[in-house]
């Protein structure tokens, strides 16, 4: 008996996961709404996502980690319409149909398409305001706001240790950074926290620190403390705002 | 940098509370804007809560180089320090509102060491 071919063990492999036939990308499905709006604020560059749920499909056009227009599974009165920021009656019925799509939604799915290539996507909203517009926050409020954190920042955390009671736990990201925050870790961070709790009435937890150009020019640390648990990570100099911005609405 | 150059960064940007350019290496406040009623106690707080953050001078408390600007976030408020350009133990010490739009913010704090400059000080 020979042994299996790559091409064997690939069609074995495409046999075991089924979802991935139509070139989409299974998504967690602890929330399926939070998980939309997530995909949506991931999305930098102009795409057309399209998810799909057992006999449903939700399809839309999203730009700059917002929402632009949907384009298919929609109410005809906000299908295929751009979204103004400033019209927050048309926010409320695209966020209700994305509501009502992930509704029961079970093995959720999303497919990345580029977009057609005459369409002006400059009226969008952000995923923020979709929420916002349901009254809810954009992640599942039972998860911990460090996950919640780094959910919000994915794609612009370069690297992250997890720390448990200053214990280093999971570390991922850029190798070039995770050896800047493990020199911090290991040859800085206690004197830091302690000298700042002992000497600085305005010590607070939870807190997030961010230390611009510290790992090299155009990186820098960030620290969040919250409770026993904290992260030590590295992220672009020019996305200090936004950290300090999402962390601020997560508190 | 001049208390007008302080009051000019409040007045754009109200969620700013408190403006106060110091020298963190000794923990003296040197210039507030001219209409700050913050206790003296709370300037000291905020330059000694700078002095920690940014370091005191080229040697970063966290990281292996020199930090030019800090952001703190809690529950209550932001503070961005912003170190002077020419003179590492100065600092611009900022407390805002957490409503603040931090951008913008950012780019006028910054314009104030600008200004000075072009005038012969910081």
């Amino acid at each position: 008996m020979t042994s299996p071919t790559r091409a064997d063990r690939l069609a074995a492999l495409a046999e075991e996961t089924p979802e991935f036939s139509k070139g989409a990308r299974v998504l967690s499905m602890s929330d399926p709404l939070a998980t939309i709006l997530d995909e949506i604020d991931a999305t930098v560059l102009p795409m057309a996502l399209r998810f799909e749920t057992e006999d449903r499909a939700l399809a839309m056009l999203v730009s700059g980690r917002r929402l632009h227009r949907i384009t298919e599974g929609a109410p005809d009165d906000v299908l295929d319409t751009p979204l103004p920021v400033d019209d927050a009656n048309l926010t409320e019925r695209a966020a209700r149909a994305l509501e009502a799509f992930a509704n029961g939604a079970t093995d959720l799915t999303v497919a990345y398409a580029a977009p057609p290539a005459d369409v002006d996507m400059s009226d969008r909203v952000s995923a923020d305001a979709l929420a916002a517009a349901l009254g809810r926050d954009a992640d599942d409020p039972d998860v911990p706001p460090v996950k919640r954190f780094l959910s919000r920042m994915r794609g612009t955390i370069t690297a992250v240790i997890h720390l448990n009671d200053r214990v280093a736990g999971e570390m991922t990201g850029s190798a070039a950074d995770l050896t800047g925050l493990r020199i911090i870790l290991t040859s800085q961070l206690s004197t830091f926290v302690d000298t700042r709790a002992n000497q600085c009435a305005l010590h607070a937890d939870p807190s997030l620190t961010l230390l611009a150009d510290v790992i090299a020019s155009g990186t820098s640390a960030g620290l969040v403390i919250f409770d026993a648990e904290s992260i030590l990570f590295s992220l672009p100099t020019d996305a200090l705002p936004r950290a300090a911005e999402t962390f601020r609405r997560l508190i | 940098m001049r208390s007008t150059d302080l009051n000019g960064l409040i007045g754009a940007h109200p969620d700013c509370l408190v403006a106060a350019y110091a020298d963190i290496g000794t923990g003296v406040t040197l210039l507030t804007s001219t209409d700050s009623t913050v206790p003296r106690e709370a300037l000291d707080d905020l330059c000694v809560e700078a002095a920690l953050t940014l370091g005191p001078g080229d040697i970063p408390p966290l990281g292996a180089e020199p930090c030019p600007q800090a952001i703190k976030v809690d529950a209550t408020a932001i503070y961005v320090y912003l170190r002077a350009p020419d003179d590492p133990s100065d600092a611009l010490i900022c407390k805002c509102r957490p409503t603040i739009a931090l951008s913008s913010f950012l780019k006028d704090a910054r314009a104030c060491f600008v200004a000075g400059a072009a005038e012969g000080r910081v």
